[in-house]
This record gives C-alpha cells, sequence and structure tokens, in this order.
C-alpha cells in the first residue's frame, strides 16, 4: 500500500513511467470487471483505455478518501455502463479457451449468459459488492428497483447453475471447494 | 423462501432480518436453502480474484491517447478558429 502511495503522488506529479506502473497493478482487474459488464473483449479493451486516460488525467482529484481499486472499480463500470448503453448491441459471449471442467468458468459462463440487465447487477452486486445506492444511481433506477430485479437476476443464475435452462450447467456437489481451487494461471496480484 | 438470498446478503432491514433468522431456525428446507445461497454469493465473490488478461498491453497512453472527448475538443478547437478567422476577415474586408 505504501508503495502504491509514493507511486500515487509521482502520478500526481506528471511521471508516466510511475503512471505506466501503477496502472499495470490494476489492469487486469480494471479489464475483466469491464469484460463482464461488456460481455467482449474488444469493448472491455476499450473501457480499459479510457479507465487509464481517466487515471492519468484525473489523478489529481483523487484524495485517498478510498482505496484507488475502488475508486478505479467504479470509473470502470460507470464507463463500460455508458458504452453499454450507447451500443445496445446484442452482446456476444466469446467461448474461452479453458476446460469445461473448470468450475470458476463455469460459474462466470453462467453469469455472462443472462440477460444483459441481470448480468450487469450480478457483477456489480453479487461479484464486486457495490453498494445498492450506488448501482442504483450508475444505473439511473431506484434502489427498489435494483432489489426487484437483483433477486430475478439471482433466480435466473440458480437456475442456470441448477440445469434449468439452456439444458444447464449442472455442478458437481461441493461446488464450493472445487471452485475455489479455480485455475492457478487465472489468479492475479498473487 | 423469496427473502433469504437478500438475507443472506444482509440486504434486508432489521424486522425482515430478525423475522427471517427466526423462520431459519424452525425450517430446515429454508435453512438448507439459505446455505445454498450462501454458498453461491461465495463462489461468486471469490470470481473477483480471477482476472482476465488483455490480449493487446492498453497502459500506453501517457501520449497519443484518443479519448473519445478528444475529437469533441479538436473539432470545438477548429471551429473557434474558424470562428475568429471569419471576423477577423469580415472586419478587415468593412475597413476597405
Amino acid at each position: 500500500m505504501k508503495v502504491e502511495h509514493v507511486l500515487i503522488e509521482k502520478v500526481k506529479r506528471g511521471d508516466p513511467k510511475a503512471f505506466q506502473e501503477l496502472f499495470s497493478r490494476f489492469e487486469r482487474d480494471i479489464y475483466t470487471l469491464a469484460y463482464r459488464l461488456l460481455g467482449n473483449r474488444e469493448d472491455a479493451e476499450d473501457v480499459t483505455q479510457e479507465v487509464a486516460w481517466i487515471l492519468w488525467s484525473k489523478i489529481k482529484s483523487f484524495r485517498n478518501e478510498s482505496s484507488l481499486s475502488t475508486w478505479l472499480y467504479r470509473v470502470t463500470a460507470n464507463t463500460a455502463l455508458q458504452l453499454l448503453r450507447k451500443k445496445r448491441k446484442i452482446i456476444y459471449v466469446e467461448p474461452s479457451a479453458h476446460t469445461a471442467e473448470d468450475m470458476h468458468l463455469m460459474l462466470e459462463m453462467a453469469v455472462m449468459d443472462l440477460q444483459e440487465n441481470q448480468r450487469t447487477l450480478i457483477v456489480l452486486r453479487d461479484i464486486y459488492n457495490f453498494p445498492m445506492k450506488e448501482i442504483a444511481r450508475m444505473l439511473d433506477i431506484s434502489e427498489e428497483n435494483v432489489r426487484v430485479q437483483l433477486h430475478r437476476a439471482r433466480k435466473a443464475l440458480r437456475k442456470r447453475l441448477e440445469g434449468g435452462e439452456n439444458g444447464g450447467m449442472q455442478r458437481s456437489s461441493g461446488t464450493n471447494t472445487s471452485l475455489r481451487k479455480g485455475r492457478a494461471d487465472e489468479k492475479s496480484n498473487e | 423462501m423469496e427473502l433469504i438470498p437478500a438475507y443472506v446478503k444482509g440486504e434486508l432491514t432489521r424486522n425482515q432480518m430478525n423475522e427471517v433468522s427466526e423462520h431459519l431456525q424452525n425450517c430446515n428446507s429454508c435453512y438448507e436453502e439459505a446455505e445454498k445461497w450462501e454458498e453461491l454469493f461465495a463462489e461468486l465473490r471469490s470470481l473477483v480474484s480471477y482476472t482476465h488478461k488483455p490480449e493487446k498491453k492498453v497502459a500506453q497512453l501517457t501520449r497519443g491517447k484518443t479519448s473519445s472527448l478528444t475529437p469533441w475538443i479538436v473539432g470545438g478547437v477548429g471551429l473557434g478558429v474558424g470562428v475568429l478567422i471569419a471576423a477577423g476577415g469580415a472586419l478587415l474586408w468593412r475597413k476597405k
């Protein structure tokens, strides 16, 4: 954290090298959140690029009141949602090169397979733990509406995972354990 | 049953939380349901640490970044310069 603070101060003074180092610490996290919201890699890369620009140009207004990762997640979600609203296109969820046995991947695929509005809510609330109020503000809907739609989204996700829709994505028992094992090469920040 | 996911996430009012909590103590099927939701939420949260790698390096942006705002800025400046030249030209022409 201390190193990160030093980097932030350097970036605030306009040091491009420090910026590269700072951004590379968060690049995968930003890209992944954008990808989960947008459903395709090219748009996720555009959003990552935009967030890099925002970080570079607005870092002076960052006051250390929240952690930089929280600030960047918020900026990423807002930027991705803006793009989503602009495009409103059919989301093409790209197939992954990983094997189907990977339980974490199956869960991610089930999330990506949800309708756009349901996926947005699950990603923001249940994966990234954004507060309900903030989600309501981001999506420009009431908090009550977020609650109602989130409930539907969660039920839809359970249905997919338990094999109720599209042939289902049947999970084995004890998914929690197998999920946590995940793919070592997919883990970041370790 | 309907309130269970929000209960597990702690999204209910205090009264609702107490009601559901009391119910779960006496209802096995709802308790099992709550456990399933708890497991699913833990799995979803764990996805945060599973990240994807962008195919291309996207952080080379300190120079030459084309933000979506850039065309508007360039356009705006261009328009401003154009208006100034036209106004200057008109003034010179009137003086003649």
